[in-house]
């Protein structure tokens, strides 16, 4: 009995046992891992990519899967940028018009997902190639930049309120974290703490049973991919004022780490429930990886066979398990 | 050449259901075994198709005993076993010429053109006109029924057991049914068939063996019996059922539905149901009961005019029937009716809007759980872990938060043990007591007569008969389903 209890125990918190784990190795090994300067740069660098992760989880919460979400952050980049630039926008503009493509591509997966009823991840991959076509299209191929080459009209800057976003701070943390935190804690109260947010998991659950409840299945279900589509074109417009520029394709490499990041929380506390906190502490558990193997001096290109063991430990965990009682 | 099962004795747990039955089909005769549901016609099909092996009693084909292991074993003696859900043997992506012959194929060579030519003189002589190329998925409810069987009997079979194969079938292809039975007898296969339409049985069998509680208490070849001692063989005459107190009526028509057109040739449905008054709608499988349920609910897309406290209004969809104030409460429970992994809490707070408010849901559902009997009483218990008899507690009281005007069961006693019946029982009446116009479809005569006012005969999506339940016999109601039968069957 003992040992059953025990058993369950890590099951439920295998994974976040690993994520301390690997933190206290990390603070052993390298004395210069356990700072506050060290600690607040992982969560810079994983902010970001959290943002596409909570897009991927609205999704999974439905039970759709998004994976447009990389491609809709590097065109919320190119628009942010093109309005700045290219427009010579003010903030407001810049903001908006990436956070409406975001929507607009939202709302094209839902159409293709729930109206058509195509597969939600084919739905979504065409839709990524799209995306991903529309703005290396409007680009022209090239990054959009400040003194960019332009013969025809005069070219914007990066304003610094802006750049504020992306590279600011405030009592000491940088903006992109507080930013994250509050989406996080937003998207955490809205799913766990209102019935609408437990309405979406009912509808990902078991649709035909929320169907039959008179819930209506269809127009959750697009709610949730909009509010994927926003939060990567938050990522977006938080990448482009970070790096200060509009470089074509920039979100393309966040796919794979958010999608791994709402898997693992999909796992974590071995529920097989996608869940805001789980997808938060999956993302912080990759930043630490990428972070502490860097310092360790391991090159980039053997990380990605870490990160493969780490999301294969994480999901052992939850679907070894038997389903509880409670 | 005969299938004989001599006293056979089975049970599951310490349930018994079958005590000592005697059952033979020969060769070339249909013999059809009645028995209202529960009374064990499926467990003896699945002792003699060797999907389980009998506790006491043998299995004789054709003069040697057998002990059968599997299905497979009782297919290669000749038996083959057709469950309602026919489509479980085809491959629904293959063509129908492929379904057909694929099973009996020998070798790798296959010839597609050769195949196709088997199939279509296949199909024709059995009388199923169907373009082979086609994939079965694709088929009609009929068209699979009778793939599957002329698969069979092209094939080893010489027993067939079949059980209501006609459920779903109109008139029309009832008949060529009927046509491809004698031919079925003609090339002298035995046919075991169970069926709750009473005149297609007396048309088709030359045998009749009615099962009541596990004991055959009616044999006798099919021209000596008429459909009332059928009926009474199979209900065992009035039983004591206890029934539902008398309630004051009340007369105002919480819920009326009118000119509901069930399809093209049936006529237009039309019944109301008062203030605090359960109707129970009586009909067999195929009878059109679910879809009745699911159209009141706005489920199936048909649109369905119906007036809620004097109010008239068209139903559309789900969300629309629920906020009128109609809840259902569906017939396929694990699927429609819960969520497995969520907990107790989330499904009796769902009706709840605004923020979730953690102690406010657990000290309603505790009183939710304790008005409902909901075992074990443990709000985060998650229902999937429940009994099904628990766990259809919980789809009915998921619904007790949205305080429905109107309440739809689906057969909702579908696998739940006597007590837990009880406790579900005693909860529609109570949302009755209260004034909730309760609608209750169910197959089953004993559950109607125990819970219902009132009670509609429902046969092929026609009302064919009202009675008060004090007037009302499981009898009368089987043969009230037999009459819309020959009503239609003469028209």
């Amino acid at each position: 009995m003992r040992i059953h209890r025990l058993s369950q125990w890590l099951y439920r918190y295998g994974a976040v046992l690993t994520i301390g784990a690997v933190i206290v190795f990390f603070s052993i090994v390298n004395e210069h891992f356990f700072t506050y300067g060290n600690l607040t740069d992982i969560l810079k660098s994983i902010s970001i990519v959290t943002f596409l992760a909570l897009g991927v989880t609205f999704s999974l919460v439905v039970d759709g899967f998004d994976v447009s979400v990389g491609s809709t952050a590097s065109l919320a980049t190119i628009a942010a940028a093109s309005m700045l630039v290219l427009h010579r926008q003010e903030l407001l503009v810049a903001l908006l018009v990436p956070l409406f493509c975001g929507a607009a591509v939202g709302l094209l997966n839902a159409f293709l997902a729930v109206k058509l009823r195509l597969p939600d991840l084919l739905a979504t991959l065409a839709v990524m190639y799209m995306v991903n076509g529309i703005h290396l299209t409007y680009a022209k191929g090239y990054s959009i930049y400040e003194g960019m080459p332009a013969e025809d009209r005069q070219l914007g800057i990066f304003i610094p309120s802006f750049k504020m976003i992306g590279q600011g701070e405030w009592l000491g943390i940088p903006i992109p974290v507080l930013l994250m935190l509050a989406l996080v804690a937003l998207s955490h109260i809205f799913l766990e703490h209102t019935t609408f947010g437990r309405r979406m998991y009912m509808v990902g659950g078991n649709p035909v049973a929320a169907n039959l409840f008179g819930i209506p299945v269809a127009r959750y279900r697009v709610f949730a991919y909009v509010i994927s589509g926003l939060l990567a074109s938050v990522g977006g417009i938080v990448l482009a004022s970070r790096i200060g520029m509009g470089q074509v394709s920039a979100g393309a490499p966040l796919l794979m780490d958010a999608v791994a990041a709402a898997y693992i929380g999909y796992a974590l506390f071995g529920e097989k429930r996608p869940s805001v906190i789980g997808t938060l502490l999956g993302s912080i558990l990759i930043g630490v990886l990428l972070n502490g193997l860097t310092m360790m001096n391991v090159p980039y290109y053997a990380q990605d066979m870490i990160k493969g063991g780490i999301l294969t430990v994480a999901l052992a965990f939850s679907f070894l398990r038997k389903e509880p009682g409670h | 050449m005969t299938l004989t099962l001599t006293g056979i004795h089975h049970g599951f747990g310490r349930h018994a259901v079958l005590h000592g039955v005697d059952f033979a089909v020969r060769g070339g005769e249909v013999h059809a075994l009645l028995g209202i549901n529960g009374a064990g016609k499926s467990t003896l099909l699945h002792l003699a198709a060797g999907v389980y092996a009998p506790l006491r009693g043998d299995i004789i084909v054709d003069g040697a005993p057998q002990r059968f292991r599997s299905p497979r074993d009782a297919a290669a003696r000749g038996i083959v076993f057709l469950a309602q859900e026919v489509d479980k043997g085809l491959v629904p992506q293959l063509a129908v010429h492929e379904n057909l012959t694929a099973p009996r194929m020998r070798g790798v060579r296959f010839s597609r053109r050769r195949n196709r030519e088997q199939a279509r003189a296949l199909l024709q002589a059995y009388g199923l006109d169907v373009d082979v190329d086609r994939p079965a998925g694709s088929l009609s409810l009929y068209e699979k029924q009778m793939l599957s069987i002329i698969r069979a009997a092209a094939g080893e079979a010489r027993y067939l057991l079949l059980d209501e194969p006609t459920a779903s079938f109109d008139r029309i292809e009832a008949d060529r049914f009927m046509r491809m039975v004698e031919r079925l007898k003609a090339q002298g296969i035995g046919i075991v068939l169970v069926s709750h339409r009473l005149r297609e049985v007396r048309r088709m069998a030359d045998t009749v063996s009615v099962l009541r509680d596990g004991r055959i208490v009616l044999h006798g070849s099919a021209g000596e019996m008429d459909t009332l001692r059928l009926v009474e063989a199979m209900t065992g005459g009035s039983g004591p059922i206890r029934r539902r107190s008398a309630s004051p009526a009340r007369d105002n028509i919480r819920f009326a539905v009118h000119g509901l057109k069930p399809d093209r040739h049936a006529p237009e449905l039309s019944f109301g149901v008062r203030e605090g008054e359960i109707v129970a709608v009586f009909g067999h499988i195929g009878s059109g009961k679910s879809w009745l349920a699911r159209t009141l609910f706005g489920a199936t897309g048909q649109p369905c005019r119906v007036r809620i406290d004097g109010a008239e209004r068209t139903i559309t969809g789900t969300r629309q029937a629920a906020r009128l104030g109609i809840a259902l409460v569906p017939e396929e429970r694990r699927w429609q009716g819960i969520w497995r992994r969520e907990d107790i809490r989330a499904h009796l707070a769902l009706g709840f809007r605004g923020w979730i408010l953690k102690r406010r849901e657990t000290e309603f559902s505790h009183r939710i759980i304790r008005a409902f009997d909901i075992r074990p009483a443990v709000p985060g218990y998650k229902v999937g872990a429940l009994s099904g008899g628990n766990q259809q507690k919980v789809a009915i009281a998921k619904w007790v938060a949205r305080n429905p005007k109107v309440a739809i069961f689906d057969e909702p006693m579908k696998g739940i043990d006597p007590a837990a019946k009880e406790t579900i029982f005693r909860a529609i009446e109570e949302w009755a007591a209260r004034g909730v116009a309760v609608l209750y479809l169910t197959a089953e005569p004993d559950d109607a007569l125990r819970i219902a006012d009132r009670i509609l005969v429902l046969s092929r999506r026609r009302i064919t008969a009202e009675l008060q339940t004090s007037e009302a016999t499981a009898a009368r109601l089987f043969q009230a389903a037999e009459e819309g039968e020959r009503r239609i069957g003469n028209g």
